[in-house]
């Protein structure tokens, strides 16, 4: 049972973990606030089941477009809305705004291109429990944990060892210098609203087996997701992943040992409690908060 | 320039028309006697107005950023609803005890809420909307769960009974007009310097000796008891109250409003409210297309108006001041 229940909440916690990440790499990049989060992972889902559910296409093709396309749409978004909007001098309480209207705009999207409904995606990896030794496991969670702690490290690696990841953490650090020493700041910035939107998606395509594919699906996540990244320690990668994975237990567990309708209110206290106790999060924010 | 003469006739014509201004919203009901959607829809722009209002204080005079004014919002209408309806006190006492205890709570989650800042303000206060809700969602039969509280008592004062949106519109009309008129003497006066200050700079204004944390809460405080006494008001307007109302949709609706009309002033929480409403009205002929329009004139405004329309005309009222001059 408490194996069972670990799996489930590491399960949640690695698609919470994933949409933190997003987050983060904005709020590092920019210091800005986004609410797109949920939407892009809706979308993300949207697209996989489109390609792999409606046109039958093979699952590597489902994956590959469905990503270069949030890929795309979270570019645009830096490009169409948030960079012209920090141009016209708006404030982060502005780019708040913003983002809230335009996932508002792709709520009501997906709703007028996909319907009000519930849609079920098939199990990619099998949903039958498997008996190993005296615990049930489904194979389906197990492979949601590992092929989302892949993607952490692959972004781990993209950030830290390839030289286009170190000029979008240099241009993060300070614009101005970075645009001085040659390196394209627009660029990366859009590659992190791009980059943000991929692991969004990423989250979506994960979860669609277990939860199925909805309009509204993202609003919930992208809240838990937030609380995530900010709990982590706000800017900081590997605080988001941390930050994800422990939301996705407590929500678990409290659902389990306490009752499910008080879930989402303890994962909400706990937010409260850590962000009066710990306002830098479990590891430390990587950006100094600025008057 | 205006010489002192000039501005003292300019006031005491200001002074005369918002008289008549004032007057005239009385005889409003006598008119649209028999036009109840549009005389509910006048009660519920009055209450948006009390609510923004109370936002701006908190958000375009302190700067603070609160994303949960559902919350309080729907503090006062619980607790009124609760004791009216359930205990049987008399409304118009429990109307007090709603706003108040809104106020208290907004005291209570401000202490520590208002050392931190920003987006991590913005996500206290979501996180404590979202809490409010899920408590009276959770509450069992005392808070009526998800079907939330019906038959709802209505305010009797004496012989009087509001009961209709005729005769409440002269309750809620009165409430705006005192609540604005507390909400400009307060901005005019020592503490509501004190807020701008903090907004402003708040180093400088503790280098001068000004409690920074203290005027954040009262700030706080004083936006909570305008929330709750607009959620207190539309509890028994409609008489009916559920957890679906008080959503963070609805706080997003009431901060776009201050957004849109424009914070730090008078006019605008009013201009944002009337418009925003009448707005969702229009919006009702794009039917199943009303999200999607309502997300991009969030946008447009930000783009076009980001200091709001109160904010936008006074530009262009200025730009063409500067052109006569010249």
């Amino acid at each position: 049972m408490f194996i069972k229940i670990l799996i489930g909440g590491l399960t949640l916690g690695v698609v919470y973990a994933l949409v933190a990440l997003g987050f983060s790499l904005i709020y590092r990049a920019s210091g800005l606030m986004t609410f797109v989060q949920g939407d892009f992972l809706m979308l993300g889902a949207f697209i996989a089941y489109t390609l792999y559910v409606t046109l039958k296409l093979p699952l590597v093709v489902t994956v590959i477009v469905t990503l270069l396309a949030t890929f795309v749409i979270g570019l645009l978004t830096q490009k169409i809305i948030i960079g012209p909007l920090l141009k016209r001098g708006s404030g982060p309480i502005h780019i708040v705004l913003a983002t809230i209207g335009l996932s508002y705009f792709l709520q009501n999207f997906a709703m007028l291109t996909w319907g009000t409904e519930v849609f079920n995606f098939p199990s990619i990896f099998g949903d039958q429990p498997l008996e190993v030794g005296s615990v049930t496991i489904v194979p389906q969670d197990v492979w949601i944990v590992v092929i989302a702690l892949i993607c952490m490290l692959v972004l781990h690696l993209f950030m830290t060892k390839t030289k286009l990841g170190t000029a979008m953490r240099a241009a993060s650090q300070d614009k101005m210098a970075a645009g001085v020493l040659g390196i394209n700041v627009p660029l990366t910035e859009g590659l992190t609203w791009a980059i943000a939107a991929v692991m969004a998606a990423i989250g979506g395509i994960l979860l669609a087996p277990v939860h199925g594919v909805s309009a509204m699906m993202g609003v919930r996540i992208s809240l838990k997701g937030f609380a995530a990244a900010v709990v982590g320690g706000y800017g900081n990668m590997y605080g988001a992943m941390i930050g994800g994975l422990l939301f996705g237990l407590i929500e678990t567990f409290s659902s389990t040992y306490i009752s499910s309708d008080s879930k989402d209110i303890i994962t909400f206290a706990a937010l409260l409690l850590v962000l009066f106790y710990l306002p830098t999060g479990i590891l430390k924010s990587t950006i100094i908060e600025q008057a | 320039m205006p010489t002192s003469a000039n501005k003292k006739n300019i006031n005491t014509i200001k002074l005369l028309l918002s008289v008549v201004a004032v007057a005239a919203l009385f005889f409003v009901p006598s008119v649209l006697a028999d036009q109840t959607y549009l005389l509910l829809i006048l009660n519920t722009i009055g209450i948006y107005i009390i609510v923004n209002s109370g936002l701006d204080i908190v958000y375009g005079y302190s700067g603070q950023i609160s994303i949960g004014q559902a919350g309080f919002y729907a503090i006062g209408a619980y607790v009124s609803a609760m004791l009216s309806t359930k205990l049987g006190m008399p409304v118009a006492v429990t109307m007090i005890i709603g706003a108040l205890a809104a106020a208290v709570v907004g005291i209570i989650i401000a202490i520590p809420s208002t050392k931190v800042e920003h987006h991590f303000l913005a996500l206290v206060t979501i996180g404590f909307g979202e809490i409010v809700r899920l408590i009276f969602h959770n509450g069992g039969e005392f808070t009526g769960g998800p079907d939330g509280i019906t038959n709802i008592a209505s305010l009797k004062l004496g012989p009087l009974d509001f009961n209709s949106y005729e005769s409440y519109y002269y309750v809620v009309l009165i409430c705006v007009i005192v609540l604005l008129a507390i909400k400009v003497s307060l901005v005019n006066s020592r503490v509501g310097r004190a807020f701008l200050a903090i907004k402003y700079n708040p180093e400088s204004s503790l280098a001068f000796g000004i409690n920074v944390h203290r005027y954040k809460v009262m700030a706080f405080a004083v936006g909570a008891f305008y929330a709750g006494f607009g959620g207190v008001l539309y509890a028994h307007l409609f008489r009916f109250i559920s957890p679906e109302t008080f959503t963070l949709d609805q706080s997003v609706l009431f901060l776009t409003m201050v957004l849109l009309g424009g914070g730090r002033s008078f006019w605008g929480p009013i201009a944002g409210s009337v418009l925003l409403l009448i707005l969702s009205e229009f919006l009702q002929v794009f039917e199943d297309y009303q999200m999607a329009v309502y997300g991009v004139i969030i946008m447009l405004v930000l783009f076009f108006m980001p200091t709001g329309v109160v904010g936008g005309i006074k530009e262009i009222f200025q730009k063409r001041v500067m052109k006569l001059k010249h």
